[in-house]
């Protein structure tokens, strides 16, 4: 299988932006237990916004793989069994989150939502909801490859597992990067966790090479004719040799 | 619950290509049309095909057999093509088991075509919709075609009768007794994908003969065993006695 060019883009760059949300969601919920210095509602916004415009980015780049994406509309519809459609749902509602996240920071909005008589509580609501979304948009991201049960390689739970990981990486090293610039207190934080997430990311996708390598096929080439004889070879592909999937 | 589906003789099949080509010709000037070719006169011809015959090699030369392999959409009954379908538009009719792709709702994904096992499924880069095998579903019900003309383009274009058309759940159809009395099959039973086209495997025709069958036992005379001497120039007369 040869995934287009447009949805290896839509995965890696929705994958920054996600992990850039949760790194300054971590961190921010830190703040507020005062184990790491607050910054003011602007650095969250901001880096909030670099994360919204990655997910972007990567949707606008997604629909070039469509053959009518005039009609991509219609995708969210099957989301009681397709695991595309409930990506195509997740998107658009970790984009919205995190638009009412920035715009909550921005405004520096705060109440006392739940008594405990500390700042930051409207943040970390809507921090933790977006936080929730986007990890069910890498669960609905994984599954979409996971769930081909036919594709030996991808139809394991480490799919899953490297999306989340490869994406929290390259999210905290940029967040890294943004906190580098405008608050240097937070760098060793978010270096910290982006090293950790790499090596782990590099362990779980080791461990998934490996299993690829040591495959054992349930399907084999007498399996898919139905002839039992140790030597079968293909000599034709049919009218006019392949079609588009296996060129 | 009808289920229609074709059955494939592969004791039959010669591998001429009729079912293939009467398969382009009445899809592509039908609903499902018209199909994509690209580059069709050049070196390497390629495009959008419902039937391709594939050709594999059983054995080690010089024992080998030919096997000329007709493919196309099984219409599986656990279609494991459509529930993955983010737009609805791959579905299973309930009256008749025919999968089909509605190519006004389809946004080109190729999602499907990811989890066909079978490589079924073919993307018209033309009209930038998934199409496959619709088994012929504006012929077979089409009430101005003859009775005995409302099959598959395929099953009526086989020179050799290697195709049956029928419903499959219906143990008395013609193609249920051609899987029940020829050993009928399915392709990559392990996935659970329940195709309803079944194969007939190939068959070695023996002809096994018995010594009572070339001398009678209970023959009083023995006839078959008076043996005539024939001289050097014996002539037909001599054979006759
Ligand atoms: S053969 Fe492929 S396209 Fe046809 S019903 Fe089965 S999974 Fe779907
Ligand atoms: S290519 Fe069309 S039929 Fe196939 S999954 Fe996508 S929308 Fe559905």
């Amino acid at each position: 299988m040869h995934p287009a060019f447009s949805v290896i883009f839509l995965t890696t760059l929705i994958g920054v932006g996600q992990g850039l949300f949760l790194a300054l969601y971590s961190s921010q919920t830190y703040s507020i237990v005062n184990v790491l210095p607050a910054q003011p509602g602007s650095y969250y916004a901001i880096g909030g916004a670099i994360a919204l415009g990655f997910l972007v980015a990567g949707l606008i780049l997604s629909f070039f793989h469509l053959g009518h994406p005039e009609r991509a509309w219609r995708a969210a519809s099957q989301w009681r069994t397709s695991w595309l459609s409930r990506e195509i749902i997740a998107l658009p509602l970790v984009m919205s989150l995190i638009a009412v996240y920035i715009l909550a920071n921005w405004l520096e909005l705060d109440a006392d939502l739940y008594g405990w008589g500390m700042p930051g509580q409207v943040a970390l609501t809507l921090g933790s909801l977006g936080a929730a979304a986007n990890l069910l948009l890498f669960l609905c991201t994984g599954m979409v490859y996971a769930a081909v049960k036919f594709l030996q390689e991808w139809a394991s739970p480490l799919t899953v597992l490297n999306y989340f990981l490869l994406g929290s990486a390259s999210g905290f090293t940029l967040a890294a990067a943004y906190a580098a610039y405008q608050a240097p207190a937070l760098t060793e934080f978010y270096a910290g966790w982006a090293i950790i997430l790499t090596l782990a990311a590099l362990a779980t996708r080791a461990a998934s090479l490996i299993r690829n390598a040591r495959l054992k096929r349930i399907s084999t080439l007498q399996s898919a004719i139905g002839v039992r004889h140790n030597k079968v070879q293909q000599r034709a592909m049919g009218m006019m040799g392949g079609s588009y999937n296996t060129r | 619950m009808t289920q229609l589906a074709l059955v494939i003789d592969l004791n039959v099949c010669v591998g001429c290509h009729a079912c293939v080509t009467s398969c382009k010709q009445w899809n592509t000037s039908g609903a499902a049309g018209p199909m994509f070719d690209d580059n069709p006169y050049g070196a390497d011809p390629t495009g959008t095909f419902f039937n391709r015959v594939q050709t594999y090699e059983v054995g080690e030369f010089p024992c080998t057999e030919t096997i000329h392999f007709p493919k196309s959409c099984l219409h599986c009954e656990d279609a494991p093509c459509v529930p993955v379908c983010p737009t609805g538009a791959s579905y299973k009719r309930k009256e008749d088991g025919i999968v089909l792709v509605n190519y006004d709702k389809c946004i080109g994904c190729k999602y499907c075509s990811w989890a066909c096992p079978y490589g079924a499924r073919e993307f018209d880069e033309k009209q930038k919709v998934m199409k496959k095998c619709t088994l012929c579903v504006d012929r077979i019900y089409d009430m101005s075609i003859p009775e005995d003309r409302r099959k598959p383009a395929c099953v009526i274009s086989c020179p050799t009768s290697a195709r049956l058309f029928g419903d499959v759940h219906d143990p008395e159809s013609e193609v249920s007794i051609a899987i029940r009395e020829n050993g009928g099959y399915p392709l990559m039973p392990e996935w659970g994908t329940k195709p309803a086209n079944h194969y007939l495997p190939r068959r070695k025709t023996k002809l096994r003969i018995h010594e009572d069958e070339l001398v009678r036992a209970d023959n009083p005379l023995k006839k078959e065993d008076i043996r005539h001497e024939v001289s050097k120039d014996a002539t037909l007369d001599d054979w006759l006695m």
